[in-house]
């Protein structure tokens, strides 16, 4: 079936998958980099590797029944080219890495690596975004913010992988997306933010708020947000401590090369506030 | 092991070895073709940047086995071209290169930039570049050389 | 007659945007044996044992048993091993090299090799000096007793990386007759010579050295090769093999020497009329495990203690101190920055803490032609920083911003720097220790060579001497040629440092050509050589740093705008106005590049670029995290050059290359400093530290 060395159908990566296959590569712009020996050294990929880049099955953009549909496998920069694509998405694209990285990186990858400090992946997160998930045998729906269990761990199977990320189509009053990283392009980000709201006759009926790189995975916490449904946006900000209490127990940033947790939790409180009371 | 054919500037090559070969060793080791650099191997400067595609990438972490069916163009195969001679004449009268290790990957991603967007302005064509550091110029004589090989190269891209 | 500052296309420009230009990585030798080196991984102990594991076919093993002379490095100090031999002082020294047909067989090897250490305590604290240098001029003591007010603050410089893009490496193959030859990326031919036959204990004609195409260096080649070069050279020797050695990235950024720490007290007394009349300076400075250079850099900075004013009392004094860290050595300015960001925040302090308009006060005490410099010599030349700084405030709309930011609700701030750099090696440096030497070789047909050890290492060194000697002779650019320096081949014209090159070794070329084009005859092969000869006005006491520092002074004003985000406390810069006197541009395009890279990297080194060194491990050890500027982080600059000419440099020039780095840091952190109304004491001022100030700072 396979005599090329690489899957050219969905149902061809999920068998190779079905029989131990892993890890599964897809641009390979993170794992390429981890796995990094020396210049002139293959990288410590794993012979049982499956490298799924060729799906083209899985590289499209659709809109439809209040969805917009990316296959897996599209390239961040097309997707960052789509009008169709959620602004928020948009924007958090547009501070990934650089374009060299876009061209090869998808969501798919993004989120299965499942590092807090991922742009998309926060926005997507944040946006709702449910994650069709496949194996040879079974079909299921997970949502954005439940795949990551830690940096580098999530819920997938190793038989499994994603083939579509469904994203809710809402036309949202304000949003903010903001990636706070070391320098103004191509950075990790040492803490970031996106937040969103959708006023329906004055009164909040719909809220985002998540928050990345301040804690092992994204922090959304939904149930607080919510608790301010109807509220109008002179009510919410009046309120926004107790907003920010929901949130504040799971902010908990560390020290490392790129920040420090000070200055972490601080600007996660800055750029809350200042969406917040911007409204 | 896996066979992956492509195309290498334009000529189809074979190549038959482990699919997670960097592509930039592929290119530098066993096709000798030494214009694209590794400064630093994790996709970070940009001195490796070739077209895949006519798309910029790294391809210090780009592996072989992408580039099954697809078409490879490095700074080699670019600089047989008219749009390189224009990006090559707007590079020596803007200044813009100076030690030169970062050249041909700026090179590239200009090529991938006028390509997606032929009139940028100065703000995209600082996006577009945004993935290959230089030390040496601080950018403003090469955002310069972008900005005139678009506009000398008018038509081409 | 052309201007010879009228721009000419770049001789090596198309052979570089075209992927051609060979750099040492692209160099392939049949049969080369790939070198990968093991180090420490403790920052201080004991070797107790290494365990080698079975070697693989044509693997070899190469340590400071194998070096034929003494193992140390030939630098300044000799306290540089070539390989650590029984002790340790810093994570990531080099122990020993291994090298293999291919580089999974040696990186296997490496793995497997198991070192074991009798671990001490580690030196982090600055108490161990290894060089000290003091001075002084007038009578500071006098001055300070006699002085209305005293004011003393405290400032702190961090590292910086030099990141070139092409991580450093070197070639070594054997030659007939035991010769090793070296090709490899070097700012310095002769410094790797000198120091290989050192290592090889071997005679002079035995040991060649080839620059390679460079991909940057800013000092991170200067001295640092030396040591590959020695280690290559032996294995080379051991093996009788080719051998590359390149190294990766994280490699270079842990392990390479980069720019030295600095602390910096400084006091002044000032008088009734609110004039410094004498200054103390207390100047620390961290060179890692090994001094190398770092006497050299500790005098730099401390020859820069008054900045660009005149004091007429001076005590200074300073200390290069080993630590267990990563050794650090030359990086474009050389402790200049670190003395010149200390200086120009001071003079912005006392100007707070006195109630006067910095820039006033700066400029009432501005040096002028003809003053006494800190070291006791002359400013015999005219300085134009005066219109300079008239211009750079005109073209920056500087004060009408400062009043229009005092007004706003937006952390928007100006800063201005004002700075010098020495030209060329301190004192008598050309003239005992470098006495260079160029040659111009003419052919039959009547084509030209120069003959010179000096490197191309992107500031078109190649183009500007092409230049010099064609505009002298009167014959066209393509008459010329400067093939890579091969140490074989040309005279030891000295290093490619100091801000030298063009005003001495271009010096030195233009004398030769005017004295080819008087002694020219056609169709014959003739040869002219030069020796630098020390114009006698100077004079430099080396032990009591008296007299004249440098026979020549380049002078710059940079003015920069930024803008803080209250919310996260980035940076962004709005505009950067500079003005340089070099004396004369030899090329005004090169010139530009350099005035645009090295304000670049000056900026950087005031806000942006930060390592930090926790229990001796570098945290930042790649590009991903040592972050340097991209084309998103730099803004549009406006540059002007003065022509001042020199009398003793070709066509008027002064140095070039460092100058345009000095200003940057100062001028950022002055802007930020009057962006948030708090005081900046260190450097980097990184956004942590920013929300930091605006929170506890003091105003």
């Amino acid at each position: 079936m396979v005599n090329r060395g690489y899957p050219v159908t969905k149902k061809e990566a999920l068998t190779l998958l079905a029989a131990g296959g892993k890890p599964i590569v897809a641009g390979g712009t993170d794992l390429m980099v981890k796995l990094r020996v020396a210049s002139g050294v293959t990288p410590a990929i794993l012979p049982t590797a499956v490298f799924i880049s060729h799906l083209d099955e899985l590289k499209y953009i659709k809109q439809g029944a209040g969805l917009v549909k990316i296959g897996a496998l599209t390239p961040l920069e097309d997707i960052l080219g789509c009008p169709m694509v959620p602004a928020v998405l948009c924007k958090a694209i547009a501070e990934t890495a650089a374009p060299g990285i876009r061209h090869s990186a998808t969501l798919a990858g993004n989120l299965a690596n499942a590092s807090p400090a991922a742009d998309p992946t926060l926005a997507l997160v944040a946006l709702g975004a449910k994650l069709k998930i496949e194996s040879l045998t079974k079909k299921r729906t997970v949502a954005a913010g439940a795949l990551a269990l830690a940096p580098g761990s999530t819920v997938l199977e190793q038989d499994e992988m994603i083939v579509e990320i469904q994203i809710p189509d809402v036309a949202w009053s304000a949003w903010t997306f903001d990636k706070i990283g070391g320098r103004k392009a191509d950075a990790i980000a040492k803490v970031s933010f996106c937040g969103a709201v959708r006023f329906d006759n004055g009164r909040i009926a719909d809220l985002r708020i998540a928050f990345g790189a301040v804690a092992k995975t994204i922090i959304r916490m939904e149930a607080a947000e919510a608790a301010f449904h109807g509220f109008t946006a002179a009510e919410l900000k009046e309120n926004r401590s107790r907003l920010w209490a929901a949130y504040e127990p799971f902010i908990r940033p560390i020290d490392d090369q790129r920040s420090d947790k000070q200055y972490r939790r601080k600007v996660a409180f800055h750029l809350f506030e200042r969406f917040i009371t911007g409204l | 092991m896996a066979k992956i054919e492509f195309l290498l500037n334009h000529a189809p090559v074979v190549f038959t070895g482990d699919p997670a070969r960097r592509l930039l060793d592929v290119i530098r080791l066993d096709f000798g073709l030494t214009g694209s650099k590794e400064g630093c191997g994790e996709g970070e400067c940009g001195a490796c940047s070739v077209l895949i595609d006519h798309k910029v990438v790294n391809a210090c972490l780009y592996p072989i086995i992408n580039a099954a069916g697809k078409e490879v163009i490095t700074i080699e195969g670019f600089r047989t071209t008219e749009r390189y001679a224009v990006i090559e004449r707007s590079f020596l009268e803007e200044g813009a290169v100076q030690c030169g290790f970062c050249t041909p990957g700026m090179v590239m991603a200009t090529e991938s930039l006028l390509g997606a967007c032929p009139h940028p302005t100065d703000a995209e064509v600082r996006i577009g570049l945004a993935g290959n550091l230089c030390r040496c110029t601080g950018y403003n004589m090469i955002v310069k050389a972008v900005l005139r090989a678009a506009k000398d190269g008018e038509g081409l891209w | 007659m052309n201007d010879i500052g009228v721009p000419i296309t770049k001789i090596d420009g198309a052979e570089k945007i075209s992927g051609r230009a060979r750099y040492v990585d692209d160099i392939q030798i049949p049969g080369a044996l790939y070198a990968r080196t093991v180090r420490s991984t403790i920052a201080k102990g004991d070797i107790v044992a290494i365990t080698l594991p079975e070697l693989p076919a044509g693997c070899f093993v190469v340590d400071h048993h194998d070096i034929p002379g003494p193992n140390f490095v030939k630098i300044i100090a000799e306290d540089m091993p070539i390989f650590a031999e029984t002790s340790v002082r810093y994570v990531g020294e080099p122990i020993l090299l291994v090298v293999g047909p291919d580089a999974k067989t040696v990186i296997d090897v490496t793995r497997k090799i198991r070192i074991t250490y009798d671990e001490q305590s580690p030196t982090f604290a600055w108490v161990d000096s290894g060089v000290r240098h003091s001075y002084r001029k007038g009578d500071p003591k006098t001055a300070f007793q006699q002085a209305a007010r005293t004011i003393a603050h405290i400032y702190r410089t961090g590292y910086q990386e030099q990141a070139y893009i092409e991580p450093q490496g070197m070639l070594g193959y054997p030659e007939a007759d035991g010769k090793v030859t070296l090709v490899g990326s070097i700012q310095c031919p002769y410094y790797v010579k000198n120091a290989v036959l050192s290592a090889l204990g071997c005679p002079e004609d035995k040991v060649r050295v080839i620059q390679a195409e460079v991909g940057g260096a800013f000092g991170g080649k200067e001295e640092f090769p030396s040591l590959i070069a020695c280690q290559v050279a032996v294995a080379v020797r051991k093996t009788g093999q080719p051998v590359k050695l390149i190294y990766e990235r994280g490699e270079d950024v842990e392990t390479t020497t980069k720019r030295h720490p600095s602390q910096i007290v400084l006091t002044a007394a000032i008088d009734a009329d609110l004039k410094i009349v004498g200054l103390k300076a207390t100047v620390g400075l961290d060179a890692g495990a090994h001094l190398g250079l770092s006497g050299v850099v500790l005098s730099r900075a401390l020859i820069a203690a008054t900045g660009a004013y005149t004091i007429p009392n001076v005590e200074v004094e300073g200390d290069a101190f080993r630590t267990n860290t990563v050794p650090t050595g030359a990086f474009r300015g050389f402790g200049a920055p670190q003395m010149f960001f200390a200086i120009e925040m001071f003079f912005q302090h006392i100007a707070k803490d006195l109630g006067i308009d910095p820039l006033a006060f700066k400029r009432r005490h501005l040096a002028k032609q003809g003053d006494l410099t800190s070291t006791g010599g002359m400013f015999r030349d005219p300085i134009l920083i005066e219109p300079m700084i008239e211009r750079v405030l005109e073209a920056s709309d500087f004060r009408r911003k400062q009043r229009e930011f005092k007004k706003s609700d937006r952390l928007r701030g100006m800063g201005i720097s004002l700075f010098f750099h020495g030209c060329g090696f301190t004192g008598s440096g050309e003239s005992t220790h470098i006495k260079g030497r160029v040659k111009l070789a003419k052919s039959a047909e009547g084509d030209v060579t120069i003959l010179i050890a000096a490197v191309d290492m992107g500031q078109g060194v190649r183009t500007a001497m092409i230049k010099i000697v064609a505009s002298v002779l009167g014959l066209p650019i393509g008459r010329i040629r400067f093939p890579a320096p091969d140490t074989d081949a040309v005279p030891d014209s000295g290093p490619t440092v100091a801000s030298r090159t063009t005003m001495i070794v271009g010096g030195l070329c233009a004398r030769a050509a005017k004295r080819l084009k008087d002694e020219w005859m056609e169709g014959r092969d003739q040869t002219v050589e030069e020796r630098y000869v020390q114009p006698d006005f100077i004079e430099w006491d080396e032990e009591h740093f008296q007299g004249d520092a440098y026979p020549a002074y380049s002078w710059g004003v940079v003015a920069v705008e930024v803008e803080i985000d209250r919310s996260t406390g980035q940076v962004t810069q709005n505009g950067i106005w500079s003005g340089y006197d070099m004396g004369k541009a030899i090329d005004e395009r090169l010139a530009l590049g350099q005035a645009d890279g090295g304000i670049a990297q000056g900026i950087a080194y005031g806000y942006l670029e930060k390592m930090e060194i926790t229990g001796g491990k570098v945290r930042q050890k790649n590009l991903t995290d040592y972050l340097i500027p991209t084309t998103a982080d730099v803004c549009e600059t406006t540059t002007f050059f003065v022509d001042n000419p020199f009398p003793f440099g070709p066509y008027g020039a002064k140095g070039a290359g460092e100058l345009t780095l000095i200003g940057g840091a100062p001028a950022i952190a002055s802007a930020i400093e009057n962006a948030i109304g708090r005081r900046v004491y260190g450097i980097p001022a990184t956004p942590e530290m920013i929300l930091e100030l605006i929170e506890h700072g003091e105003n």
